[in-house]
Parts: structure tokens; sequence; C-alpha cells
């Protein structure tokens, strides 16, 4: 254990020491998401649905109008307020006011009942939630004569699907980082400290192959957590993207890929015995990967025929499992299908290198 | 006297070729031996199988008592080895590899002992990619001391490097013999086993051809009624005159 712990730690020492797996493992994503990300920010209004129930009268009411002349604000038409949810849960609407006359019979209580429905992953969701203040403002205002008749209840929608671009993006970038990162990291430290007899002299040591095969494994995963947990923050930061889904599982999914790929690395490097020819080949199989799993557009985007084999893609099943509990929210079982492909691809992986791997 | 290492009958077959073709000889314990030969005589397959990093086809190697083939993780323990080809991990510095390499044997160094030994403290905070030849070569025997070994391989320590680098390296390679340890030392340069070696074995064509001592082979070779071409003066040679004029001090 002390050797896997002092190993580990030195390994990401070196791997943060070494600035080309810095520049390929965070910067080159991170400039990815910043790129691709300005796609769809140019979200500069915001769109309000305005239900009014029945009975409510003009002062209340009138605002909307006032509302739509507001640079920025699109006030959409919905005459219901379960379509008015649809079109939000959908991403079409970022805040709807829904105005309706208490039921309720206590003679005490409010006359009038305003309900907020927020779009929460709404990139605009802190303009919306300003909004919402200044329209309370604005109906106390009008009604401060009738005195305390309005009631206001502010309802964020939490578990809602956001499909703007940057949060399709984001889990993609998040995989890719990964799979760039330990694929090359691996393939390239067992390439030349194979052909530079470093691990000669390794395991001229009381050093196992266990351990250091331990060691490597969770120096990547502890650089895979790092990576997603970085691009995940700069995309909370400029674009608003949110962890929907548990944090814990998406812990889980990225350390299942990690290995994945881990297995892939080491794979690679039994191919391959010169250190100009690995780069080449690791790039004939992660560029497919890069653009055919799904990453950058949806795989319906793509021919019958060439979805149907990337649908298989390890990348594929990363991304999936990432794009569902990050933003999607799904739990376990929905995201049982690529988690089983993962699973798959590690055990296959593994049977290959076990008989493939070399260590000379 | 205690023969350390003891070697009998090695044999290795690449395809046709057979590259140590029954190879004996012991080492006793405290003495420098020096394995002498032409390159690709097979001294580097020789001793790699000694230390453990072939297998061999045939033979046995018993390093103090101890059969490489039942009891390698034992020997690990006492054994230090220095590769022909050295390189390290990239982007540690030396103080830092050392430790590593330290944990690797379970023990907890401190990594400035180890470099004053090899006269490398000054350069404890540089990568090992940085440091010149004579530099690596002493940085790797610090890497090879980590253990305290009772036996030490070095393969070519010299290869390589300029008079200077090479005195300095053959002083450290003397004090490390006062210590007790028992050195086995391949090289093709025949004054540096003249110099270091106790006892020599000069290997041809995967065979083993003599073994005695630097004086005892000289002898021997007079008595066949030997003479050499240019006499030149016993006293001193180009060598002593090149550091004579350039100084003993390290270049690196």
């Amino acid at each position: 254990m002390k050797k896997i712990y002092a190993f580990t730690i030195a390994s990401l020492k070196m791997m943060v020491r070494n600035k080309t797996n810095i520049f390929w493992s965070l910067f080159f994503p991170l400039m990815l998401m910043l790129i691709f990300g300005l796609f769809n920010t140019s979200q500069e209004s915001i769109n309000v649905a305005f239900i009014k129930g029945k009975d409510i009268p003009a002062s209340i009411s009138s605002f909307a109008s006032e509302l739509s002349k507001q640079k920025g604000i699109n006030l959409v038409s919905n005459e219901t307020l379960s379509e008015a949810d649809k079109s939000l849960k959908a991403g079409n609407t970022d805040l709807i006011i829904d105005a309706e006359k208490n039921t309720s019979v206590s003679p005490e209580s409010p006359l009038y009942k305003v309900n907020f429905y927020i779009n929460k992953s709404s990139q605009v969701y802190s303009i919306a939630e300003l909004l919402e203040t200044q329209i309370k403002y604005s109906f106390l205002e009008q009604t401060t004569k009738g005195g305390n008749i309005v009631q206001f209840n502010q309802i964020t929608q939490s578990a809602i699907k956001d499909y703007s671009y940057v949060s399709f993006l984001t889990p993609g970038i998040v995989a890719l980082a990964i799979m760039q990162g330990i694929i090359f990291s691996v393939m390239m430290i067992l390439i030349t400290y194979r052909e530079e007899s470093v691990l000669r002299r390794i395991f001229l040591t009381t050093v196992t192959k266990f351990e250091f095969l331990s060691s490597l494994s969770l120096t990547r995963i502890i650089m895979a957590l790092a990576q997603a947990a970085i691009l995940i923050y700069v995309a909370l930061l400029i674009y608003h993207v949110k962890i929907i889904g548990n944090v814990f599982l998406l812990t889980f999914v990225v350390i299942l890929g990690a290995l994945m790929f881990i297995s892939l690395g080491l794979l690679i490097s039994s191919l391959v015995n010169k250190i100009e020819t690995a780069s080449a080949v690791a790039n004939v199989i992660t560029l497919p990967m890069m653009f055919l799993s799904g990453l950058f557009f949806p795989l319906s985007a793509l021919p019958k025929w060439l979805s149907s084999i990337s649908q298989y893609f390890p990348l594929t099943y990363l991304i999936n499992a990432l794009r569902g509990v990050y933003i999607s929210g799904d739990t376990f079982t929905k995201i049982l299908n690529p988690i089983l492909g993962i699973l798959v691809w590690l055990i296959i992986f593994t049977i290959i290198n076990i008989r493939v791997f070399k260590w000379e | 006297m205690n023969k350390i290492v003891q070697v009998e009958n090695l044999k290795k077959r690449y395809g046709e070729v057979k590259a140590v073709d029954g190879v004996s000889f012991t080492v006793n314990k405290g003495e420098i031996f020096g394995l002498l030969g032409p390159n690709g005589a097979g001294k580097t397959t020789t001793v790699e199988m000694i230390e453990g990093l072939k297998k061999m086809d045939e033979g046995e190697v018993l390093l103090d008592g101890l059969n490489i083939k039942t009891d390698y993780p034992k020997i690990k323990q006492f054994i230090g080895v220095q590769l022909q080809s050295n390189n390290f991990f990239d982007f540690l510095t030396l103080s830092e590899i050392l430790s590593l390499f330290g944990k690797f044997y379970n023990a907890d160094i401190n990594p400035a002992d180890f470099l004053n030994r090899v006269d490398l403290i000054e350069k404890r905070n540089v990568f090992y990619k940085n440091l010149s030849g004579g530099q690596k070569q002493r940085f790797s025997i610090a890497i090879t001391l980590l253990n305290n070994p009772k036996i030490l391989f070095l393969d070519e320590p010299t290869t390589g490097l300029d008079p200077q680098s090479r005195r300095n390296l053959w002083e450290l390679i003397e004090s490390l013999k006062k210590e007790g340890k028992t050195i086995l030392l391949t090289t093709h340069f025949m004054d540096e086993a003249e110099y270091l070696a106790d006892r020599v074995a000069i290997m041809d064509q995967g065979k083993i051809i003599s073994t005695d001592t630097p004086k005892n082979l000289i002898n021997q070779l007079i008595e066949k009624g030997f003479k050499k071409k240019i006499v030149t003066d016993n006293r001193a040679n180009l060598e002593d005159v090149f550091l004579d004029l350039t100084g003993k001090m390290l270049r690196d």
C-alpha cells in the first residue's frame, strides 16, 4: 500500500509538471467547450408565459402588455398552464406567471394567487429570478389600495432537461477529456518506460506488477475526476450548466469510464513499439470516436449505417451515461444500458490485455 | 574464501545464435570482478541472467547462497543493479526519484545522504534529463545503493564519459569496494579493468576464455614472448598527460 501511495503521489506530480499532458487533457477540452459553447449563448431574451385565470382584474393583467414592451422579454402565448409547463420542460420557456383567483374559502386569505414557475436549468435562470422580484413589486404597487389581496408563490422546476447546446456538449467534452488524457498518458508512459528500461529499473526493486498497475490506474482515476470537476465547474461558471442528477452516480460513471480507457491505453501500448508510431495509432482510434460518438451532434444526425456502428463505441457509452446523469438527472436504472456497455468494453480490453500485454 | 557469486554453466541462445555458451565463474566477497570482452561477446546477456532480468536456458546462479530461480524476491533485497541504458522518470527531481525508489524498497531514505555520496547534492532539485553523462552515471549508482546492497552490478559504467568523469567514477567504485561491497563490473575498456578489478574474466563469442588477476594475465602474455610494437614509457601515458593539462576537476 505504501508503495502504491508513494508512486501515485509521484505520478500525479509528474503529470501536473508535464505541460503537454496538461494541455491535451485540460486546456484543449476547455478550449473546445469555450469555443463550441459560444454557439448558443446568444440567448439574450427571456421567454415568459403569462397564464391569465378567470376573473383576474385588469389592474393585475395589464402588466403583461407592459412586460412585452421591455427589451429582452419575449411574451409567449400559451393558453393553459399545462401547455406552458410542457414548453418550460422542453426548455423553450424560462418563466411562467400563473395568476388565478384564490379558491380558498377562508375570508382572510388573499383574493388572488400568482405562481411563478422558473426553469432552474435555464441559461437565463438568474434573469428570470430577477424578473420575478420585479413583477412582484409592480403587482404590489398596483394593488396596494386593495390591501393584501395577492399571494405569491415561487415554484422552481428542478428536474427539467436543459436543451441548450452547451449543456448537450459539456458531458461529451468531459468524456473526451478523460479519453484523451488517459489513453495518451497510459500509452506514452508504458512505451517510454519500456523503451528506456524504466520498467526494468522499477521491477529490479521489490515493486510488484500489481502495485505498478494499481498506482498507474489510481493516478489516472484521480486525474479523470479532477478533469471532470474542473470542466463541470467552468461550464457552471460560464454557461450555467448544472449537475441535475446525483453527484455520486456521476463520480461512479467517471471512474468506470476511466478504467475502460486505462485498459484501452494498455492495449494500444502493447500493439505499438515505438513512441513515434504510438500517437498515430492512438489518433486513429480516438479521432473517429471524437466525431462519431454523439459528442458535437446527436447520433441521429449521422447516416443510419454509421450510427448503428458508432452507438457501440466506448466513448458513445461514456457520453450517454454522463449526459444522462449530468444533464437529464437520470438514475442508475435509466443509464444501465451505457453502464453495461462500458463494462463490456472494460472486460473485452482486459481479456485481450491478459493475452497480449508485454512488460519488456 | 566466501564465494558470494557462483555461476555454473550458464547458457542462452537466440534462435541459432549461442549468445552465452556455458559460462562459469565465481566472485569472492569484497572483490571487484571484471567481465571483459568486445561488443557482442555476451557480457550483458550473462550479467542480465545473473541479475534475474533474463531467463536462462540452462545453468545455475547462486547469489550469497540463494538460487536466482527460487529465491529471486529475497535476492532483490541485497543486490544493486546499474543498467546499461539508464533512464528515470521525467518531471521528478533527483531527490524525488531517490525517495520514490527508496519507497520501492519499503524504506524511508534521506536523499541527501545518497546524493552526497555521489557528489550530486547541489543537483538535488534538478530533473534527471538535465544531467550530463557522468552525472547520470553517478546518479544511477546512487539509485543502486538505496537498498544497501551486498553485491553491485555495474554494466559499462564509464562508456561515453570524458577522462575526468571516468576517473571520478573509478574513485566512487573504489570507495564502494572499501565499504565491503562486492562488485561485478562489465566493461570493454582494458585500462578500467586493470585499474579497478581484482580479477577479470575475458569473454568472447559466448564463452569465457580466461580468468585471472590482471597482473597474472599480463605476465602470462609476456612469458609467451610478447613484445609491444611501440614501447611507451610505463611511468605515464597520454591520458595522464591529458589529465595533467586539463586538471582533474569535473566538467559537468
